[in-house]
């Protein structure tokens, strides 16, 4: 487990919406060690999930400016909206921006025609659900798949992971012997659970998920080399 | 003018019937359920368009008529607030209004350029010159006595 006993790196974070994405995200980053509230308007998912998440759950709409005082987004770091309506994750987002100048927003979006628009509007990162699923899905087809994690607010680039499988011809060597596309820059190595940080003769090996930031244009330049 | 209306209910229908009977408007309504359009009833002249205010897809379909007005009158606070910042940033509609339930929220956004109307505020506002006509009659009526 990564240490954030400094006051740093341990974020206070509001996730709105405590569907499957919620619910398991709101476990992940308690287990990280951050201080988590998970915002549901539902009260029967609330209470199936009260017992087990004691106080960092909140029941009630966090779209109505009253709730969003109650639960002290005032001093969240991160607000990530994940509800299953696009609409509510804009202004969710929007509002913290707006009224707690909020760092950090993130909005899960369902629509991808809707993407556009939200960067537009001054969300900061975007989660589309439908473009992660349709790249796991290419995956079964596509040995070379690359899933789009993270999209970089106002520019064309992003943040792509992939799983270096044995015959992938990147394997057993240094990463500046690795010949990447210009544009892309290898930002991390997950390996057995723990995060290696690159350097220049840092070896990827069979199995390391590696998470490369790059342009939209080279991607697929990026996905034949991997 | 061409006016867009967003949301068939209550309102969204009295106003498309109401500014529909101007021969100069062009109106469009739109909403989600198609069931919806009976409010307006038979005589509705303007177009009725099925879509949904929370998808791009019906934007793109709806501003190729580069109307004048965009009206967002769902039951949503955040479904309006939405397409007025879609109408308004994305596609520079000149009079874009959402309706927005919480005074707040409306407010927040009003910041930030998108002019809103509040129901609740216009009640609340209602209800008290209501009551304070109430009392003028009552402290009247004291004096008579």
């Amino acid at each position: 487990m990564p240490d954030l006993s400094e006051k740093d790196n341990r974020k206070f974070i509001i996730v709105v919406g405590a569907g499957k994405m919620g619910y398991n995200l709101t476990k992940l980053l308690i287990s990280e060690g951050h201080e988590v509230l998970l915002v549901e308007k539902d009260k029967a998912r609330f209470n199936e999930l009260s017992a087990e998440l004691g106080e960092s759950i909140f029941l009630g709409d966090a779209a109505e400016s009253d709730v969003l005082k109650q639960i002290g987004t005032n001093r969240a770091n991160v607000v990530v909206a994940v509800t299953g309506d696009d609409d509510t994750n804009l202004i969710i987002c929007q509002m913290a921006k707006i009224m707690y100048m909020t760092p950090r927003t993130i909005a899960r979006i369902s629509n991808p025609q809707n993407e556009d628009i939200f960067s537009t509007l001054g969300v900061d990162n975007i989660v589309n659900t439908t473009h992660i699923v349709n790249s796991l899905i290419e995956k079964e087809v596509d040995a070379g798949m690359i899933v789009p994690i993270l999209d970089i607010k106002g520019s064309n680039a992003e943040i792509v992971e992939t799983e270096l499988s044995s015959n992938s011809p990147i394997i057993n060597k240094a990463i500046k012997d690795i010949k990447l596309p210009e544009e892309s820059l290898i930002v991390s190595i997950l390996r057995d659970g723990q995060v290696v940080f690159p350097h220049g003769n840092t070896v990827l090996k069979n199995g390391d998920t590696i998470m490369i930031l790059v342009s939209k244009e080279k991607r697929d330049i990026l996905r034949q080399i991997l | 003018m061409k006016i867009v209306i967003l949301g068939c209910g209550r309102l969204g229908s009295r106003v498309a019937l109401k500014l529909g009977k101007d021969e100069n408007n062009q109106i469009i309504v739109i909403d989600k359920n198609p069931d919806a359009f009976i409010l307006l009833g038979k005589d509705f002249k303007g177009k009725i368009l099925e879509g949904d205010g929370a998808n791009m897809e019906t934007y793109i379909k709806i501003m190729t008529e580069k109307p004048d007005v965009f009206l967002a009158l769902t039951n949503s606070d955040n479904t309006n607030i939405m397409a007025a910042e879609i109408a308004k940033q994305k596609y520079k509609v000149e009079k874009t209004i959402a309706k927005v339930y919480d005074p707040i929220r409306a407010r927040a956004f009003e910041e930030l350029g998108i002019e809103t109307i509040c129901p609740t505020l216009l009640c609340e506002k209602k209800i008290n010159k209501m009551i304070e006509k109430a009392k003028v009659k009552e402290s009247e009526s004291d004096e008579d006595a």
